[in-house]
C-alpha cells in the first residue's frame, strides 16, 4: 500500500514537473518526442504528461512539490533527466510571461481528467499576463461547476488582488466545490477585504468542507 | 491587527460547530492568527473530550506567545492524554515565561521519561536560575536521555550554582551525558570546573576528551592544567587541535614546549593553530620556535609565524 502510493506520487510528480529519476511512461515519452517550441506546445506537453495520473496523488504531488522543494522543478538534481525534461521543468517552475499557452491551459481547466485540470490551474495561475487573468475570470464567471472551481484555484495560485471581488461573489456560489475553492483562493491572496465574507461563510455555510476552508483562510490571512 | 469578528467567529466555531474538522481547523486558525484575544476562546476548549482538539488548542496557545497563556497551559500539563501534556510542555518552552518554571519542575518528576526529558528541554529554553536545583536533581535521573537533557538545560541557563552538580555528572556512566556536562561547563565558564574538566580530558571517550579540551579553553584560567598540556600530544588530531586552541586562549608559557612539538605535526592546520597560539604567548621561549616555523613547508604556517613575530617587535 505504502509503496504503491509512493509510486503514484512519483508518477504524478514526473507528470507535473518531470522531476524524477524513474520518469516512465508518458512524461518521458512525450518529453522526448515532442520538440519544444512555443509556450503552447510546452503546455500541451505538460498536460499530456499529467493525463491519467490519479487525482488525489496529483493534488498531493502538486502540494508536496510546492512545499518540499519550494518550487516545481529541481530537475537539475536528477542526473538522468533528458534535455527536454529539463526544459519542461524549467518552463513549469518559473513565471511564464508569454500568453501563448493561455488558450490551451484555460481550455484544460475543463478537461475530463482531474489531474490535467489541476495542473492546468497551477500553471495558468503562474502565467503573468493580463490575458491569463482575463481567461481565469471569464471561466470563473461562465464555466460549469467544475470549471468555476478550477478557475478559482488558478486565481488562488495567481494571488492577484484583482480577483478578490469576483471570488467574493463565488463564495455564495450554488456549488459547494466552487465556494470551497473560492475560500481557499481568498486565503491565498490574503486580502483583508475578504475577512468579513469569510467570517460569514464560517458561521453560515451549510457545507462543513466550506466552513473548514473558511477557517483555514482566516488563519492563513495574516 | 486581526479583525475581532474573525477571532470571535473562529472561537464560536471552535466551541460549537457540528463538524469536528471545522473545530480542528478553527483551533489551528486561532493559533496562526497569534492574537491574545484568542486566549479566552481557546482556554475553555482545553476541557473538550476530543484529545486531538485539546492538542491543537495547546499548540495554538503556544503560538500566541502571551504570558496569559501560561496558566491554562500549566493546567494542561496534567492532561490525561500524554500527547497533550507533551504539547503543553513544548508550548511553555516556546513562550519562555518564568511563571512556567514551577509547574515544569513538577513535571520533571513525572513517571514518563520522555515527559521528564521534554520538561528539562523547556526549562533550558526558559533559562531561569530558579530551575537549577531541580535540573541538578535530574542529573541523577534513572533515564540517561533525561540526564543529558538536564545537563544541556544547565548549560543554557549558565548559572554558576550548576558547576558542582555538573562536575559530579562528569563521572556519569553514559558518555553522552558526560559530553553534555562538559559542554555545559564550557558554557558556564566558571574556574571551579577546571579540576573536573582536567579529569575529563583523560576520559576514555573521544568525544568527551575533545569537548573537555575545548571547555578548558573557554574558562578564564591563568594556568593551563597539566592534562591540557598533555592533550597537545593526544593520539586524536581533533583533541590536539582543540588543545592548541585552548592553550592559546589561556596564554600559559608552560605550554610552549608542547606547542613547539606540534610544529612537527603532520596536519598543517594543527601547525597553523600552534603557531598562532605561540604568538599569543608573551614569553621569550616562544621566539625561537616561531623563527623556526618561518621555514615550514606550508605557506599559511609561515605567514602566521611572520605575523606573530611582527606583533612582538
Amino acid at each position: 500500500m505504502h509503496s504503491k502510493s509512493m509510486r503514484c506520487t512519483v508518477g504524478a510528480a514526473a507528470a507535473l514537473a518531470v522531476v524524477t529519476t524513474v520518469a516512465t511512461g508518458p512524461a518521458r515519452v512525450v518529453a522526448t518526442v515532442a520538440p519544444m517550441q512555443g509556450d503552447d506546445s510546452r503546455a500541451v506537453q505538460l498536460i499530456t504528461s499529467a493525463r491519467g495520473t490519479d487525482a488525489a496523488m496529483c493534488a498531493l504531488a502538486v502540494r508536496s512539490l510546492e512545499n518540499r522543494f519550494g518550487g516545481w522543478g529541481r530537475v537539475e538534481h536528477v542526473p538522468d533527466a533528458t534535455v527536454e525534461e529539463r526544459n519542461l521543468a524549467a518552463w513549469a517552475s518559473r513565471d511564464i510571461t508569454d500568453p501563448g499557452a493561455v488558450p490551451v491551459l484555460s481550455a484544460a481547466l475543463s478537461d475530463r481528467d482531474p489531474c490535467v485540470r489541476r495542473v492546468a490551474a497551477r500553471v495558468l495561475g503562474r502565467v503573468k499576463h493580463p490575458r491569463a487573468l482575463a481567461a481565469m475570470l471569464d471561466r470563473l464567471r461562465r464555466g460549469d461547476d467544475q470549471t468555476r472551481q478550477m478557475a478559482a484555484i488558478a486565481l488562488g495560485y495567481a494571488e492577484k488582488r484583482d480577483a478578490v471581488e469576483p471570488l467574493l461573489r463565488n463564495l455564495v456560489d450554488d456549488a459547494a466545490g466552487v465556494r470551497m475553492a473560492s475560500a481557499w483562493a481568498l486565503g491565498e491572496i490574503e486580502d483583508p477585504r475578504a475577512t468579513e465574507a469569510l467570517v460569514r461563510v464560517l458561521s453560515e455555510d451549510p457545507d462543513p468542507r466550506v466552513r473548514r476552508q473558511a477557517a483555514w483562510a482566516l488563519g492563513n490571512m495574516n | 491587527m486581526e479583525d475581532p469578528r474573525a477571532i470571535s467567529t473562529l472561537g464560536r466555531a471552535l466551541r460549537g460547530d457540528d463538524e469536528r474538522e471545522v473545530r480542528l481547523m478553527a483551533a489551528w486558525a486561532l493559533g496562526e492568527i497569534e492574537d491574545s484575544r484568542a486566549i479566552e476562546f481557546l482556554t475553555p476548549a482545553l476541557n473538550d473530550r476530543d484529545a486531538q482538539l485539546r492538542r491543537r488548542v495547546v499548540w495554538a496557545l503556544g503560538e500566541i506567545e502571551d504570558s496569559r497563556a501560561v496558566e491554562p497551559l500549566a493546567r494542561a500539563l496534567d492532561d490525561r492524554d500524554v500527547e497533550v501534556r507533551r504539547a503543553a510542555i513544548r508550548a511553555l518552552g516556546e513562550i519562555e515565561h518564568p511563571n512556567a518554571v514551577a509547574p515544569l519542575l513538577e513535571v520533571l518528576r513525572d513517571s514518563d521519561g520522555e515527559i521528564r526529558k521534554a520538561a528539562a528541554w523547556a526549562l533550558g529554553e526558559i533559562e531561569s536560575s530558579r530551575a537549577v536545583t531541580g535540573l541538578a536533581t535530574a542529573l541523577e535521573d534513572d533515564d540517561a536521555a533525561v540526564r543529558r537533557q538536564a545537563a544541556w538545560a544547565l548549560g543554557e541557563i549558565e548559572h554558576s550554582s550548576a558547576v558542582e552538580p555538573l562536575v559530579r555528572a562528569l563521572r556519569d556512566g553514559d558518555a553522552k551525558v558526560r559530553e553534555m556536562a562538559v559542554w555545559a561547563l564550557g558554557e558556564i565558564e566558571h574556574p571551579r570546573a577546571a579540576d573536573g574538566l582536567a579529569v575529563a580530558v583523560r576520559d576514555g571517550d573521544l568525544r568527551v576528551r575533545r569537548k573537555a579540551v575545548w571547555a578548558l579553553g573557554e574558562i578564564n584560567l591563568r594556568r593551563a592544567p597539566r592534562a591540557l598540556i598533555e592533550a597537545l600530544s593526544d593520539e586524536d588530531h581533533l583533541v590536539r587541535r582543540a588543545a592548541a586552541r585552548a592553550v592559546g586562549e589561556i596564554e600559559d608559557p608552560a605550554a610552549v614546549p608542547g606547542l613547539a612539538a606540534l610544529l612537527r605535526d603532520e596536519n598543517a592546520e594543527i601547525r597553523r593553530i600552534a603557531v598562532h597560539a605561540l604568538g599569543e604567548m608573551h614569553d621569550p621561549s616562544a621566539y625561537e620556535v616561531l623563527v623556526e616555523a618561518l621555514r615550514d613547508e606550508d605557506p599559511i604556517v609561515r605567514r602566521e609565524a611572520a605575523r606573530a613575530l611582527g606583533r612582538r617587535h
